[in-house]
């Protein structure tokens, strides 16, 4: 069966590599073009891809053939991309986190996997069996794999973290155990197996029959391999002769495997179960599961939070250069898209975000900045927003006070200010601009049929129910104290800007008044508390010691309530 | 003596000469700050959801009882958000309850207490009027100063305590003098500058704050001089309006650190961007 061949046999490594690094490239492809040709922010003015290049590559080059701005580039990248100092001054645990799977990981991929390219180049004497490549080996999965325990507690633990923590950040985390595990497994089955040990001596071995049983003997004491369904009597004698073959043999390219401090363990114990991965070559099956998940993770990169490794490095390096200082509209746009790919979720904008606690009241998660990241990224790469989250992500986008915290403060470097920024114009462009304009524009609306100068307002009989809640707070119950002597509108000074009042809702006495009256509708439309400086002069001079400013704050909190659901 | 300083939202961005140049004149006094991980004051939420303006206040409160400092607010909208809500706190049980089991996830809590300062209260409360006498190096003599007090900070008055006299104030009079500039009676200190309304009714907002620039050159201001984030927009912002319409470019509106920093010497680098003359 050649499908079946094609899975199992030795082709499965070629094909699937290929198809990853295809994909990887083509990946990496659509992203360039992406961030050349893609737009975060109102639709115009829209530059030309041609133009976004262009205004790139004159950027580049201005940076290329400056000393100065060269060496300041060599700066960042030592301090901010190989030591990750930026990470370092906020939180040593996730300094370390970071360190361990970055180095750790940097240190497999170019010495390991890419060993035929860089360590057999490097070292005259590389064998990934020898000594000190077989223990590095290790300490770097010790490594990688330690960093991704701290991940996954500070997910876990933190509770901010934990907020917003999704299945892709699981899942990148994931992929990588995998590679580690699987990685530490196959050293671990190839120790034990006699099928490579043969392998090895029909290669490498030049010995007679007889002299086999003295080669295992030394083999299975020493280095742990596995004969399953065989007892081989050890003798000194025995092991004399198998040291003097393995010293002519085998040494010199094996280390002894204790060197692989953990993978040595994991085949120890693995031996009561030698002979059933023996018999059966899982050494070979985990292989398969070790080059595989690589290859996967190979395709995945682009389309992933992986992409980072490569974005990131260049987001520092721009903002080490220009900061949030750039000075073309071109390569702002393009910076903003490409900042996007460069992100990391790694949740400190939101940990240290300004509003963020917000979230717990208002049940929003677009106030935080991570999580409005994400959904920008995947609206800019054609994942529109769904129409019942268009309301909630604006509103999170405006509650944002544009203190510029998170941009200071990002470890990749991002200028999100500039995000922010642009993402508001477009809202607005999508009529869906700052809460505060919706409710502007909203009233200006319903003016036309409301009642007009000088006619009598329909005062409507009956309890009210908000009323109730209004007598429930301290501050807003004292309207029932107003006596109605109109210091307060005397007082205002938009009044005494808008002149004469001959409209209902123009004066602050009207308002409370209103409330007397048990017209919160009234109230609530009056032009005076939408165009309240919140100067609180009324409040100040009030005799009744009743808390106008407060009671105005209380109504348009009771309208967000009503258009927004906050 | 030593505060956390409770720089504002809009200095991340677009006012940072403020904390740089209150630094400067701070570091001068040998007053140390401390700048906590402060959020929002809460301001801006305080019209669209009062619990939502009450726990981004107490929070910034509770990080300055976890470290056991004062706060020190630059920016009179800030300081007068952090009164309020304290008073707020203090007075209503059930907001305690619910304010501090959400600060509780991240391991803060308010029991109340921690005080509040502005950085007008400071100067004029806080620190030894001597030493401040004496850092006054380059007096600015025969310079008219009009202030621009901001709203926020001076009512509710029974909260904010940040006057004796709400309704005629003397402190940023007090703190003018000092720098050996003169302070103009100006008949608008005490007026809004119209900021709030910046994006509700722009034309209102417009009005108020032109009638500032107006009346207080008219009245012989040759600065005119505010302590708040909200009114150093809002006089960047009628400036802007000023020129583009043509007229001729209205006096400078500084910020009370700048007008420090002049006064005692320090150079321009250490006190930030100032408005052009
Ligand atoms: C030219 C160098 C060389 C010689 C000589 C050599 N080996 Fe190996 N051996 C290797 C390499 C390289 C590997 C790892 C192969 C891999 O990863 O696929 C290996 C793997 C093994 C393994 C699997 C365990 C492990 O650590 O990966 C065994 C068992 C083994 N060799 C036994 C022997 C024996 C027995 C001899 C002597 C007859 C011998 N080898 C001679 C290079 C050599």
């Amino acid at each position: 069966m050649p499908l079946y061949d094609l899975l199992t046999g030795p082709m499965l490594y070629t094909w699937s590599f290929f198809i990853a690094l295809a994909v990887f490239f083509i990946g990496i492809l659509y992203r360039i073009i992406g961030f050349f040709r893609l737009n975060i922010g109102p639709n115009l003015p829209v530059f030309t891809m041609a133009g976004r290049i262009k205004a790139f590559l004159s950027g580049l080059f201005g940076i290329l053939a400056s000393p100065a701005r060269i060496f300041h580039l060599f700066k960042t990248v030592i301090l901010d991309v190989v030591l990750q100092l930026p990470l370092l001054r906020q939180d040593f645990l996730k300094w370390v986190m970071h360190i361990c799977i970055f180095w750790g990981f940097a240190g497999l991929f170019f010495f390991h996997a890419l060993e035929g390219y860089v360590s057999e180049v490097i070292f005259s004497n590389y064998l990934s069996t020898l000594n000190p490549f077989m223990a590095l080996r290790n300490i770097a999965g010790v490594m990688v794999m330690a960093g991704l325990v701290i991940a996954v507690y500070r997910r876990k633990t933190h509770f901010r973290l934990r907020q917003i923590s999704r299945r892709p950040d699981y899942l990148a985390i994931a992929l990588l155990a995998l590679i580690m595990i699987s990685g530490f497994g196959l050293e671990a089955a190839k120790i034990i197996s006699s099928g490579v040990f043969y392998e090895m001596v029909e290669e490498y071995g030049s010995l007679d029959e007889e002299e086999l049983p003295a080669l295992k003997a030394v083999w299975q004491e020493e280095f742990n391999v596995q004969f399953p369904g065989e007892t081989i009597e050890v003798t000194p004698e025995l092991m004399e002769e198998g040291e003097l073959l393995n010293e002519d043999n085998c040494a010199a390219c094996h280390a002894n495997p204790r060197s692989a401090f953990v993978s040595y363990p994991i085949s120890v114990a693995m031996t009561p179960v030698a002979g059933f991965f023996n018999r059966n070559r899982l050494d070979a099956l985990i292989l398969k599961i070790h080059f595989l998940s690589c290859f996967l993770a190979l395709a995945y990169l682009p389309f992933s939070k992986f992409l980072h490794i490569l974005t990131t490095p260049v987001s520092l390096m721009i903002s080490g250069l220009a900061g949030q200082q750039i000075k073309r509209d071109e390569n702002r746009a393009t910076r903003r898209v490409f900042d996007l790919s460069a992100c990391t979720q790694c949740g400190t904008c939101t940990s240290h975000c300004a509003v963020g606690p917000l979230y717990e009241i208002l049940d929003n998660p677009w106030v935080f900045p991570s999580e409005r990241v994400t959904r920008i990224r995947e609206s800019a790469w054609g994942r529109p927003m769904e129409p019942e989250s268009r309301d909630a992500f604006s509103l999170g986008s405006f509650i944002c006070t544009m203190c510029n915290k998170c941009s200071q403060i990002c470890p990749a470097g991002l200028d999100l200010q500039d995000i922010w920024k642009e993402t508001r114009e477009r809202l607005a462009e999508e009529s869906l601009p700052d809460p505060v304009i919706r409710i502007r524009d909203l009233r200006k609306k319903q003016t036309p049929e409301k009642a007009g100068l000088q006619t009598p307002v329909v005062i409507k009989p009956g309890k009210n129910p908000l009323i109730a809640s209004l007598k429930r707070s301290f501050q807003t119950a004292t309207f029932s104290q107003c006596y109605t002597c109109l210091t307060c509108t005397s007082t205002c000074p938009v009044t005494g800007v808008t002149g004469e009042i001959r409209e209902f809702g123009s004066a602050p006495h009207q308002v409370i008044h209103a409330l007397v009256l048990g017209q919160t509708d009234l109230a609530k439309d009056a032009s005076i508390v939408w165009d309240c400086l919140t100067c609180y002069k009324c409040q100040e001079n009030c005799p009744q010691g009743v808390r106008i400013t407060d009671i105005f704050y209380q109504l348009k909190n009771m309208v967000y309530h009503q258009e927004f659901g906050i | 003596m030593k505060y956390a300083l409770f720089s504002g939202c809009r200095t991340g961005f677009d006012i940072p000469q403020h904390p740089k140049s209150a630094k400067a004149v701070l570091s001068r006094l040998n007053v140390q700050t401390q700048e906590l991980d402060f959020g929002c004051c809460g301001y801006p939420a305080k019209e669209k959801n009062l619990d939502a303006f009450l726990l981004l206040a107490i929070r910034n409160l509770a990080m300055a009882q976890a470290h056991n400092l004062p706060v020190l607010t630059l920016c009179k909208c800030c300081f007068g958000s952090l009164k309020q809500a304290e008073y707020y706190f203090k007075n209503d049980p059930d907001k305690q309850v619910r304010i501090n089991s959400i600060l509780q996830k991240e391991g803060l809590y308010y029991d109340g207490g921690v005080k509040i300062h502005h950085m007008l209260t400071l100067l004029d409360r806080e620190i030894d009027q001597d030493l401040l006498r004496q850092c006054i190096t380059h007096p600015l003599d025969g310079i008219k100063v009009a202030p621009s007090y901001g709203c926020h900070a001076l009512r509710p008055s029974t909260i904010t305590g940040f006057d004796d006299r709400p309704n005629a104030p003397t402190i940023f009079e007090r703190i003018i003098a000092l720098t050996g500039a003169e302070p103009v009676n100006w008949s608008r200190r005490l007026e809004c500058c119209g900021n709030p309304l910046l994006e509700k009714n722009s034309s209102l907002a417009q009005t108020f704050i032109l009638e500032k620039y107006k009346t207080a050159e008219q009245e012989g201001a040759d600065i005119i001089c505010m302590a708040c984030n909200y009114c150093h927009m809002q006089f960047e912002h009628g400036r802007d309006l000023i020129l583009k319409s043509g007229s001729t470019p209205p006096i400078p509106a500084m910020l009370i650190t700048q007008l420090l920093g002049r006064a005692m010497g320090l150079e321009k680098d250490r006190t930030g961007a100032e408005t052009a003359a």
